[in-house]
């Protein structure tokens, strides 16, 4: 089993370290797809099957909250679980996008257990 | 003449003994291949990517994943054709009919106390070649909601005056969601309506209760003695035979057990055959996707009867089979696509 | 009594460049700070909350931001892939230490909105500019230079 993982961050420094990070951490990696901000997010869940989001929040275009809150009212994809990586700190802020049904928070910076470890709990592996 | 090519299946259970029984006894049937099992949605995911098999199996309760969700995703970025594989419990159904919903082809109940794996077997092989023949379209995105889809471009027909013939309907693979565009566009004046589906017992059930949330005309699973009477539709129950029966000036249904009928129970023909008999002239006949040739021969009695007659044409049958056979024997009057049958089954009940 | 806000910006930044760059800093008076070579550049964010708002502004020479971005990526730092991350790098950094910051000094329910940290070259008359301000926060590790600037409003 193998899961499809789309990358939402527009530090294209991030995406490199998340993608090295999921390597380490040893998840079973389908594909991986990446983008920059919101918008290119949405376009990528139209057009590939992906079974994980992990969004940074402050980006420009379409922001991590603005694209949550588009999953999560669509027939397809608020079934995907999200788990948001994020410099963001503010507990009101991550509590609120937990019950809007966010499934994971890891803060930056992270080490790679932290990211391994967030994802096995969240796709319940 | 050519070769005929193996269906290639892919069986998805979270059971290894469903697994190896269903890949065994599959293999034994010479047009069925199976290409490869799956434990979990995303394993089936990547095997479908893979193989890219013609039908794939879907045991729709599987307690670690959401089948459901599997079924859409798969409907959204790889549609093929699915047979659901489903309990006979509440659930199940209800469960089963989201599936059909959602674009699965076809549902085959697991063994229970009184069907056995053999049973089952049997069923799947049917229901799998049925599937086989399907076309699916990739469905489309699901970005507005699925109730707002559903009732969009809905025209409640009207019917200017109360009429007491019956309009008799028979369909299968493909049905339910053709039903679904049919019956919510009646009117509650709307002749009384009896209605054969291919469907396993139980799962009528569930079937006729969400029928009934989105029309106006009453819809539920038919019982013995139940009347056909204006503004309500009768759903013959899965396991069952439903006949039109007439005791003075109304008209009433008859359920009952009883040997396959054409292959099946219940059967269209043994449904069409009765309103032949009992309704004769009073009656408008509609025969609608599926496989095989049930119905057939009873829609040709209807029209020999008086009765008016539809088939649905082929383009928009997700299997052409039953239609095809309806009018190859001349008993199909007009040949009508599936979103004009209603308001063609109502102009001829005014007639 | 709360921490002034220069106080936590000194901690958060010194923490994030350990712990996520590998560079250990030292806070240098800007005179003693060692002359810098090649490019410079200068990556900002603004943040605005009911707690307050405010500036924070990075500037560094592009060889040391080329070296952020190996650590981060634990490539070569005269990789081409690192010479062409290296104002991504900075920006980054510049986000974690902003994120950290507004946490450690307004408290974790407190709520501000960042802007997209943006980055450009500057000259070195820019450069030398920033140096003599009196609100500069000048760093020195290994021999690069680095400055951050927290302007604030409360």
């Amino acid at each position: 089993m193998a899961y499809n993982v789309l990358l939402v961050d527009d530090s294209v420094t991030v995406r490199a370290v998340m993608t090295k990070t999921l390597k380490i951490a040893q998840i079973p990696l389908g594909e991986l797809f990446t983008a920059g901000n919101g918008k290119e997010a949405l376009d990528v869940l139209k057009e590939k099957w992906v079974d994980l989001v992990i969004t940074d929040l402050n980006m420009p275009e379409m922001t991590g909250f603005e694209l949550v809150d588009a999953m999560f009212v669509h027939e397809q994809y608020k079934a995907i679980p999200v788990i948001v990586v994020t410099t963001e700190g503010s507990t009101t802020r991550i509590d609120d996008l937990k019950k809007k049904g966010v499934r994971g928070y890891v803060r930056k910076p992270f080490t790679p257990e932290q990211i391994g470890e967030m994802i096995t709990q969240v796709m319940g592996a | 003449m050519s070769e005929q090519k193996k269906i290639r299946v892919l069986i998805v259970d979270d059971s290894a003994v469903v697994r190896q029984i269903l890949g065994r006894e599959l293999a034994k049937d010479s047009m069925i291949e199976v290409v490869a099992t799956a434990p979990d949605p995303y394993v089936a995911r990547d095997l479908v990517v893979q193989y890219k098999p013609d039908v794939l199996t879907l045991d729709i309760e599987m307690p670690r994943m959401d089948g459901l969700t599997f079924l859409r995703r798969l409907m959204h970025y790889f549609p093929l054709p699915v047979v659901i594989v489903s309990s006979l419990t509440q659930r199940g159904g209800s469960l089963a009919m989201e599936a059909l919903s959602a674009g699965a082809v076809e549902v085959v109940c697991k063994p229970g106390s009184s069907y056995t794996v053999g049973d089952m077997v049997i069923e799947i092989t049917e229901k799998i070649k049925a599937a086989a023949c399907v076309r699916v379209a990739k469905k489309d995105d699901g970005a507005v909601s699925k109730e707002t889809k559903h009732t969009e471009g809905f025209k409640r027909l009207s019917l200017s005056k109360t009429t007491n013939k019956v309009l008799a309907i028979g369909t299968s693979t493909g049905g339910t969601e053709a039903l679904r565009k049919v019956l919510p566009t009646m009117p509650g004046n709307a002749p009384g309506i009896v209605i054969v589906q291919h469907m396993p017992e139980h799962f009528t059930k569930s079937f006729a209760q969400h029928l009934n949330e989105e029309c106006e005309i009453d819809v539920k699973e038919a019982e013995d003695g139940d009347t056909v009477v204006p503004g309500r539709a009768l759903i013959a129950p899965g396991n069952y035979h439903m006949l039109l029966q007439r005791s003075g000036a109304v008209y009433c249904v008859q359920v009952k057990q009883g040997p396959l009928v054409s292959r099946h129970r219940p059967s269209v023909d043994v449904l069409f055959k009765s309103v032949a008999r009992y309704a004769g002239s009073n009656a408008v006949g509609v025969i609608m996707t599926g496989m095989g040739s049930d119905g057939a021969s009873g829609l040709k009695e209807m029209r020999d009867a008086g009765a008016r007659t539809v088939a649905q044409d082929e383009n928009s049958c997700v299997v052409f089979g039953m239609p095809k056979e309806a009018i190859a024997l001349g008993g199909a009057e007009f040949v009508v696509p599936l979103m004009g049958i209603a308001a063609k089954a109502l102009e001829l009940a005014q007639s | 009594m709360a921490k002034d806000s220069q106080t936590v910006i000194d901690e958060v930044f010194c923490k994030v460049l350990e712990k996520q760059a590998f560079l250990f800093p030292d806070k240098t008076p800007a005179a003693e700070l060692p002359p810098q070579s090649g490019n410079m550049l200068c990556a900002d964010i603004t943040f605005f909350g009911t707690e307050g708002k405010g500036k924070i502004n990075f500037y560094a020479p592009e060889i040391m931001c080329q070296e952020l971005a190996a650590n981060f990526l634990g490539i070569e730092p005269d990789s081409e892939e690192a010479a062409s991350k290296a104002p991504d790098a900075l920006k980054e950094m510049l986000n974690m230490v902003c994120g950290n910051f507004l946490t450690d000094f307004a408290g974790e329910t407190a709520v501000f909105d960042l802007t997209v940290p943006g980055v450009a070259p500057i000259s070195k008359e820019e450069w030398s500019a920033v140096l003599t301000r009196p609100d500069a926060l000048c760093y020195c590790a290994d021999d690069y230079a680095i400055v951050c600037v927290l302007v604030m409003q409360e």
